[in-house]
C-alpha cells in the first residue's frame, strides 16, 4: 500500500490556477523528487498537501495516507489530526522554522505523542536519532549552526512518527558540505523508518543523486516523470531536456550555456495549450490550442512533440578558450584582517589576492567563509582593521568599483523607475542620463523597461538592472556577490550568459563571489578559495579541478551533489 | 545579568544627572535676577532679597550652588514654593501619589483591555471584529483626552450618576473611585496604541515560517498560540513599559478636565506663576520615573529574549 496517493489535486489562488490536474504516489521507503523552478507551484503542492495553503488560495483532489481517505475539499480543517502522524512538512530555511526565545528540546517535545517537557529521555533520544548531543534540548536555536537547526527541525517534523515526510528544498539554505550530511542523515532515517519522502527542490543535482523517481513541474503542471536514473540523463520533454542543459557543468568551461529563452509565466499569464509553447523551440502551432496530459507506463511526458529517448544529444559542449592573464595588476589586497568582535573569530585572516586588469577571478567559499566581508571591503562598506588594498590607476569613488549583490528584489528601489535608478547611477559616474536606452539595450532589456518600475520584472530581468546600474558609472572593476543564487536554473544560465558577453565587450575586470563551483566556473579562469577568512589555495580553474591541493577544496568539490 | 543590570543602572544615573544639572540652570536661564524671580510678583524690599540670596545661596559660585541644591535634592528637599510658602516636598507629596495611582490605573486598563483585543484581532486577521476594532482604535489614538474626558463625565457624571464628577476623594478605595473616569479617559488613546502594537506583533508573528512548521508537525491551535504569543511578547511589553512612563509624564490635561491635584495639573500653574522651585521637582521626578521605567523595560528585554541575554543589549 502507498503511503501517499493523490488524484486529480487542483490548487486555485486569486489569481488563477497555480496547480493543475497533478496525481501522485509515494510508496513506504521511496523518495520521490518534485523538481521545478520558482512559481512551478511546488511548495504550494506541499502546503496543499498539509493543508497549510494561505488565506485565498483553495485546493480541490483526493489524498490517501496509508489507510486514512482524506478530502482536500473539505479545507484545512480536513487535515486536523493527521498532520504530524501522517504527514509533515520540513521547511527550507532552518534559521526562521523555529521559535527562537523557545529552547530546542521544547520544539521537539510539542509534536510528541504525549507532549512532555523539553529534556526527557525521548527527547534526547529524538536527538540522538539526528545525530545531536543532548545539550542541544537545553539550547536556543541561535546558538547553533544552520546544519544543525535543520537537524532539530528534521527530530521536530519527525516526532509524531509521519509516515510521508515533505521537504521543501530541505537543504538549499545549507552549504554544500552540511547539505550532503542532513541529506545523508535524512536518508538513513527514511530507511530506518521506512518513511515516504517527498523532496521538493530545484536542485537537479539533488534530484538525480537522491530520488527514486523525478516528477518534473512547470507552472502548476506535470510535464513529465520517470525514474531518478532516467529523467535527467534521457530527458522526453523539451523542458527537462532545456533545464538539464542549462545547469552549468563543472567540468568544463562551455562558450555559452544552453539557455531556455524567457522566464516561468507567473499565475495570471498562464497561456492555453501547453504552458511551456511560448518558450519551447519545438512547439508549433498545434502546441499553443490543446492542453497535453501526462501519459506514458514507467516514463510518462505531457507533450505533443516529445523527444524520443535517447534522441537528445549532449549539449554541445564549445569549450572556452582561456587567454593567459595579463600583468598589470588593477588591485592588490594584502594581508587583509577584519574582526567583527573581539570575541570572534576573524571574518578575514591575512588575505592577500590580485586582480589584473580586465581578468575575471573567482572567489568561491561558503558562509562564514569572509567572502562577502572582503567583497565590502574593496568597494570601501566596510573598513579593515589592517592590511592595505593598493588600486593600480587613479580611479577613485563610483569609477573604481561597483557591486552586484544577491538579491535584486531587495537591492533595487521599488519606488524608484528603472530609468530613474540607472540615472542615479549615471550620475554617480559624472554621466548624463541620455545613456539609459544604451544602458539597457547593454544588459539584454528592451529600452521601454525604462519606465517601469522593480516590481514590474521578472527576478532575471531584475538582476539584468542591477548589472547594468553598476555598470552605469563605467568601473574599472564589477564585484559580483552570487548574482545568480536567488535565480532559476534557467533565467542563471542567461545572467551567466550575459556576464561572459559583458567582459568580452567591455573589457572590464571582474571579482565573482560564490559558493557555486560549476556557476564560477563558466565565467572565471583564475579562483581564491576561501574558508574561515582565510585563502586557503588559489589558482587556474583547470588545474584547481584537476588536482585540488587543500583539503577543504577537496570536501568542496566532493559535496557537489549529482555529480 | 547582574552586570548587564549595573551597567543600565549606572547609565541612567549618569541620564538623570545630566538633567539634573540642566533643571538647575533654568533657574538662572529664566530672564531677570534670579532673586527677584524666587520672590516671585512681589515688590521686594533689599532686605527680602538679600535673605533670599543667602537662603538660596546665589552669591555663591555657580557650581557650588548646584552641588549644594543636588546635596538637597538627593534628601528630597526641593526648596520652598514661591507661591505658597510651604516647602515642595510637602505640596508635592500627594500629588504624586495620587498621579502614580492615575498613571497605574489606566496603564492597567490599557493592558487589560488593547493587549487582548491585538490578540485576538490578529488571530482573525480581516474578520469583521479584526476591522470594526482596528477602525475604532483609529479613533481612540486620533480623540483628544479632554474631549473624551468631558463626554465620560456628561455620561457616566452627569447623566448616568455613576460617578463622581470632580476632585480627587477623600483618600483609600474613594480615591481610586473618583479615578475611575480620569484613567478611563487616559487609556483610551493609549489603550488604542496599545491595541495596534500588540495586533501588529502578534500578525507579524503569525506570518512567520516556524508557525507554518509548528502546524504542519501538528502541533494544536493552543500550542501555536502559546508560541506566538511567547514571541509576541518581546515587542509588546517593551513598547508598553514606555507607555508606562509617557503616561506619567501626560496626566496633565485629564486632571485639569477632572480637577484632580495631581502633579500635571500643579505643573501647568506653577510654570504660568514661574514657580521655578516645584517646575525643578515635578520635571526631576518625572524625569526619574520615566528613567526607571526606561529601565525596567532594558531589563524586562533582557529577561524576556534569550538571543539578547547571549549577545548583550545593542
Amino acid at each position: 500500500m502507498n503511503a501517499l496517493e493523490l488524484v486529480d489535486l487542483r490548487v486555485t489562488g486569486p489569481g488563477g490556477p497555480i496547480v493543475s490536474r497533478m496525481d501522485l504516489t509515494v510508496a513506504p521507503g521511496e523518495t520521490v523528487a518534485l523538481v521545478g523552478e520558482s512559481g512551478s507551484g511546488k511548495s504550494m503542492t506541499a502546503k496543499a498537501l498539509t493543508g497549510l495553503l494561505p488565506r485565498g488560495v483553495t485546493a480541490t483532489g483526493a489524498m490517501r495516507l496509508g489507510d486514512t481517505e482524506v478530502r482536500l475539499d473539505d479545507g484545512p480543517s480536513a487535515l486536523v489530526g493527521l498532520r504530524g502522524r501522517r504527514i509533515s512538512l520540513l521547511l527550507q530555511n532552518p534559521f526562521t522554522s523555529l521559535s527562537p526565545v523557545h529552547r530546542c528540546g521544547q520544539q521537539i517535545a510539542a509534536a510528541l505523542p504525549g507532549g512532555g517537557r523539553g529534556d526527557t529521555a525521548e527527547v534526547l533520544r529524538r536527538l540522538a536519532e539526528v545525530d545531536l548531543p543532548a545539550r542541544v534540548a537545553r539550547q536556543y536555536p541561535f546558538e547553533l549552526s544552520g546544519g544543525m537547526r535543520q537537524r532539530v527541525a528534521l527530530a521536530a517534523s519527525l516526532a509524531a512518527d509521519p509516515l510521508v515526510l515533505i521537504g521543501d528544498e530541505p537543504t538549499t539554505a545549507l552549504d554544500v558540505t552540511t547539505q550532503r550530511e542532513v541529506l545523508n542523515l535524512l536518508a538513513r532515517i527514511q530507511q530506518e523508518r521506512s518513511m515516504a519522502v517527498l523532496l521538493i527542490t530545484h536542485d537537479l543535482g539533488v534530484a538525480r543523486e537522491r530520488a527514486d523517481r523525478i516528477l518534473v513541474m512547470y507552472a502548476g503542471r506535470l510535464m513529465e516523470s520517470g525514474p531518478g536514473a532516467d529523467v535527467f540523463s534521457s530527458p522526453l520533454h523539451p523542458y527537462t531536456s532545456g533545464l538539464r542543459d542549462s545547469e552549468p557543468p563543472l567540468a568544463v568551461r562551455l562558450e555559452r550555456l544552453p539557455a531556455i529563452v524567457g522566464s516561468v509565466p507567473r499565475a495570471w499569464e498562464i497561456p492555453d495549450g501547453c504552458v511551456f509553447a511560448p518558450r519551447c523551440s519545438r512547439a508549433d502551432h498545434a502546441c499553443t490550442v490543446n492542453t497535453p496530459v501526462l501519459e506514458g507506463g514507467q516514463r510518462r511526458v505531457a507533450c505533443w512533440k516529445p523527444l524520443a529517448a535517447g534522441e537528445h544529444a549532449q549539449p554541445t559542449a564549445v569549450a572556452f578558450t582561456e587567454t593567459a592573464r595579463r600583468d598589470d595588476d588593477l588591485v592588490v589586497v594584502s594581508n587583509l584582517t577584519k574582526r567583527f568582535g573581539p570575541d570572534s573569530p576573524p571574518a578575514l585572516d591575512d588575505v592577500h589576492i590580485t586582480v589584473a586588469a580586465g581578468e575575471a577571478v573567482g572567489i568561491v567559499g561558503e558562509s562564514g567563509s569572509g567572502k562577502t566581508t572582503l567583497a565590502r571591503c574593496l568597494i570601501g562598506l566596510e573598513r579593515a582593521d589592517s592590511g592595505t588594498i593598493t588600486w593600480a590607476d587613479g580611479e577613485t569613488g563610483a569609477r573604481r568599483a561597483q557591486i552586484v549583490f544577491q538579491d535584486p528584489t531587495s537591492a533595487l528601489n521599488p519606488a524608484m523607475t528603472i530609468e530613474a535608478a540607472l540615472a542615479e547611477a549615471l550620475r554617480a559616474g559624472g554621466l548624463d542620463r541620455s545613456e539609459v536606452p544604451a544602458l539597457l539595450d547593454l544588459v539584454g532589456l528592451p529600452v521601454a523597461y525604462a519606465r517601469r518600475r522593480p516590481n514590474a520584472l521578472s527576478g532575471g530581468e531584475q538582476q539584468r538592472v542591477a548589472i547594468a546600474r553598476a555598470l552605469a558609472p563605467r568601473p574599472r572593476l564589477l564585484i559580483c556577490d552570487e548574482p545568480v543564487s536567488s535565480l532559476d536554473v534557467s533565467v542563471q544560465a542567461q545572467i551567466l550568459n550575459l556576464m561572459n558577453e559583458l567582459l568580452d565587450e567591455l573589457g572590464i575586470a571582474l571579482l565573482f563571489i560564490t559558493h557555486d563551483l560549476a556557476v564560477v566556473r563558466q565565467v572565471v579562469r583564475r579562483v581564491y578559495v576561501m574558508h574561515h577568512g582565510r585563502v586557503v589555495e588559489s589558482g587556474v580553474m583547470d588545474e584547481l579541478i584537476s588536482a585540488p591541493q587543500h583539503d577543504y577544496t577537496r570536501q568542496l568539490f566532493a559535496s557537489v551533489p549529482g555529480r | 545579568m547582574a552586570r548587564f543590570i549595573a551597567v543600565r543602572l549606572a547609565a541612567t544615573l549618569l541620564l538623570l544627572l545630566a538633567l539634573s544639572f540642566i533643571v538647575f540652570g533654568l533657574l538662572h536661564l529664566t530672564p531677570g535676577d534670579p532673586a527677584r524671580n524666587l520672590l516671585g510678583p512681589r515688590n521686594p524690599s533689599p532686605e527680602a532679597l538679600a535673605a533670599i540670596r543667602e537662603k538660596y545661596r546665589l552669591d555663591e559660585p555657580f557650581l557650588r550652588q548646584y552641588f549644594l541644591w543636588l546635596n538637597d535634592v538627593l534628601h528630597f528637599r526641593f526648596g520652598t514654593s514661591i507661591r505658597s510658602d510651604t516647602p515642595v516636598t510637602t505640596l508635592l507629596a500627594d500629588r504624586v501619589v495620587l498621579t502614580l495611582q492615575l498613571a497605574l490605573m489606566s496603564f492597567v486598563l490599557t493592558v487589560a483591555v488593547g493587549v487582548p483585543l491585538g490578540i485576538a484581532a490578529a488571530w482573525r486577521a480581516g474578520s469583521l471584529f479584526d476591522r470594526t476594532v482596528s477602525v475604532s482604535s483609529v479613533i481612540g489614538v486620533g480623540a483628544p483626552s479632554y474631549a473624551v474626558g468631558l463626554v465620560l463625565l456628561y455620561v457616566f457624571g452627569v447623566w448616568l450618576e455613576i460617578f463622581p464628577v470632580y476632585g480627587s476623594g477623600d483618600g483609600g478605595l474613594d480615591t481610586w473611585w473618583h479615578l475611575v473616569l480620569p484613567a478611563i479617559t487616559l487609556a483610551f488613546g493609549i489603550g488604542a496604541l496599545a491595541f495596534k502594537v500588540t495586533r501588529t506583533a502578534v500578525a507579524s508573528e503569525l506570518q512567520q515560517d516556524y508557525v507554518a512548521f509548528a502546524y504542519s508537525r501538528g502541533l494544536t491551535h493552543s500550542q501555536v498560540r502559546a508560541l506566538v504569543l511567547r514571541n509576541a511578547l518581546i515587542p509588546v511589553a517593551t513598547s508598553l513599559g514606555l507607555v508606562f512612563g509617557f503616561l506619567f509624564g501626560g496626566t496633565i490635561l485629564v486632571e485639569v478636565t477632572f480637577a484632580l491635584s495631581g502633579i500635571g495639573g500643579l505643573l501647568a500653574s506653577s510654570v504660568t506663576f514661574k514657580d521655578i522651585p516645584v517646575v525643578q521637582a515635578i520635571t526631576l521626578i518625572t524625569a526619574a520615573v520615566i528613567a526607571l521605567t526606561a529601565l525596567a523595560v532594558d531589563v524586562l528585554y533582557y529577561a524576556v529574549d534569550p538571543r539578547v541575554r547571549q549577545r548583550g543589549l545593542r
